[in-house]
């Protein structure tokens, strides 16, 4: 299992709560990173075809709304499995860089 | 799709349409959509960082398939680094060509090598000492420098670079040899400024001086006219321009070029000046003047030595007339015609002659050799002199034939080498020899051509044509196996279900 770049886990992180369009997925990875993450659309969609690719992302449903077309993605199971596994390297990794700032953790 | 009057919508669609069709077909209206829904109230164009980011997703999308769906990944990178390579080795310049070797004696082949457009230049790859400069056609003129001391020829790319514009563009700049040969100065008919250009053959270095004049009209066109036979001065003319193909001389300042300091005097305002020809010693020039039915022997500040009547119809056959020991200076009767400067190769004075007559330089007119006379309708050019009592002519005495002679003052004529005309690309032009090395002259038989490196453009189209020959081949190379092992796969299913 690939480790994941940061807009393809903020993106698994928005897909986590549910099924979402493009335009919502750049909403909410912008407001998950506290504005530090703005996704263009050109990464987005250059994003989701490599996750749709290794089957972590697929369509869910298409809408059309004012005339245009609204495509909506959400997770596999893979993909819930891979933010899971990714989510929790990171709550590891946090867990140990705040126990060395506390100083309870020497350095093995 | 319907047709959008948004003009936003109608510049992001411009910028999808380079997606591959069926992507296109899936992506574009739904990328639209969250571009729109993205973009700021009243927005007429895209942000330079949305557009830049649909570039690179559209280049994605591109290398995605290649490197994925058509696998094609591999011979692609390697096609790719071939061609960096390969276009390295065509930019990576050449190796300096051999140092003189102090007393070793210059050699001429027997016979000059055919005109070939192969033959790279100087620059690329340095010829070492030259021998020879000399024109080679007049319809698409090369001028050429052969080696002293190999059968080496090159291009003098200088004198392409300094052509000037207007109707003389395809006239190579004059171009003038060193009598040492170690050297070629490099002037320009129109320039844009007053300077001459020298290169060293044996490392492609260029310096260029400055001959900027005092009478400051002239000088857009700066034609070398003569080395000093220690190569420590160069006689060359400023004029406003120059047209070579004209049937006029050229008028302008005689000037004076000391190239090691870049030290410019000036001999002569305001002259007209057919040719020049230093004294041994580099103290003394002798001038013609077009006009004028007689030499003058001037010192390096302008001042008259001496006047040496001339006969009629003729005039200083180029930079070499004066006899190594000083004693002589020779005069060339011009053919009919002359001077054409595109006979001569563009330089002054340069032109084919019926025959040459020897003065005594002193003007005290002291015995002189016979007259040389080239044989009926054939015609000679003094190119140098071998010895006091020794000149080295190109003659043309057979039809298509042109050859390097040395005839002894008084009589004997010995050929030293033979130059072959490539008769659809015109006559031979301008041949200069390095006259410093022609006391102690050695023939030897011709050897396969060294050309040098092939012309930049022939490096770049060759190694582009290899490159893509290289990528077509691997490309196929990839979908055959492709294809052998799919049709080889179930062949095996069915054997091993057999067995």
């Amino acid at each position: 299992m690939s480790r994941l770049q940061e807009p393809s886990f903020l993106i698994l992180t928005a897909l986590a709560a549910g099924a979402q369009h493009g335009y919502g997925i750049i909403k909410d990875v912008q407001a998950l990173s506290d504005g530090a993450v703005v996704l263009r659309v050109g990464t987005l969609y250059g994003a989701l075809d490599r996750l749709a690719e290794t089957g972590l992302v697929v369509i869910d449903r298409e809408e059309v709304v004012d005339s245009r077309l609204r495509r909506y993605y959400r997770l596999t199971p893979a993909g819930t499995e891979q933010l899971a596994a990714e989510a929790a390297r990171h709550q590891r990794q946090a867990a140990a860089a705040l126990r060395r700032l506390r100083g309870t953790e020497a350095p093995a | 799709m319907t047709a959008t009057t948004d003009p936003l919508e109608r510049a992001y669609r411009r910028l999808l349409r380079w997606l591959p069709a069926d992507y296109r077909a899936a992506r574009e209206d739904e990328m639209i959509g969250v571009l729109l829904d993205a973009a700021r109230p009243g927005q007429r164009r895209p942000d330079p960082a949305d557009a830049a980011d649909l570039v690179q997703a559209v280049a994605g999308v591109w290398c995605h398939r290649l490197w994925h769906r058509a696998r094609l990944g591999l011979p692609l990178l390697i096609t790719a680094v071939a061609l960096l390579v390969t276009t390295a080795v065509a930019l990576f310049p050449g190796r300096p060509g051999p140092q003189p070797y102090p007393g070793r004696p210059a050699g001429l082949p027997a016979r000059f090598a055919d005109q070939s457009s192969a033959t790279g230049s100087v620059s690329d790859a340095p010829p070492g000492r030259a021998i020879a400069l000399y024109r080679h056609g007049s319809e698409a003129p090369q001028d050429l420098v052969l080696s002293a001391d190999r059968d080496a020829y090159r291009q003098v790319d200088l004198a392409y670079a300094h052509r000037s514009g207007g109707d003389v563009f395809q006239t190579p700049a004059p171009a003038l040899l060193s009598p040492d040969g170690t050297r070629v100065a490099v002037g320009y008919f129109q320039g844009k400024s007053p300077g001459l250009s020298i290169q060293d053959l044996t490392s492609g270095h260029v310096t260029t001086q400055a001959t900027a004049l005092s009478s400051g009209d002239w000088g857009a066109g700066t034609i070398p006219l003569a080395w000093s036979a220690r190569g420590d001065r160069i006689a060359f003319l400023a004029t406003t321009g120059y047209d070579p193909s004209s049937s006029t001389q050229p008028a302008g300042d005689l000037g004076i070029l000391e190239p090691a300091t870049g030290r410019v005097r000036i001999a002569l305002h305001n002259a007209g000046v057919a040719a020049v020809a230093f004294a041994p010693d580099g103290a003394e020039l002798v001038v013609q003047d077009p006009a004028l039915p007689t030499l003058r022997v001037i010192g390096l500040d302008g001042t008259t030595r001496r006047v040496l009547p001339m006969p009629a119809g003729m005039g200083l056959p180029g930079p070499a007339a004066w006899s190594p020991d000083g004693r002589l200076i020779a005069v060339s009767q011009t053919k009919v015609g002359c001077p054409n400067q595109h006979d001569a190769g563009g330089l002054p004075g340069w032109c084919m002659a019926a025959e040459t007559r020897f003065l005594d330089a002193t003007g005290q007119h002291r015995p002189v050799p016979p007259p040389l006379t080239a044989a009926a309708g054939s015609h000679h050019q003094l190119a140098g002199w071998s010895a006091a009592d020794r000149v080295v002519l190109v003659d043309d005495r057979e039809a298509g034939r042109t050859a390097l002679v040395e005839v002894r003052l008084g009589g004997g004529t010995r050929q030293l080498s033979e130059i072959p005309i490539d008769q659809d690309n015109g006559p031979l032009g301008t041949v200069q020899l390095a006259t410093g090395l022609l006391s102690d002259l050695r023939v030897r038989e011709p050897l396969s051509p060294d050309r040098g490196r092939w012309p930049l453009p022939w490096r770049v189209a060759t190694a582009i044509a290899a490159t893509a020959l290289l990528g077509t081949s691997l490309v196929i190379a990839t979908r055959l196996t492709r294809r052998v092992r799919a049709t080889r796969r179930p062949r095996a299913v069915a054997t091993d279900g057999g067995a």
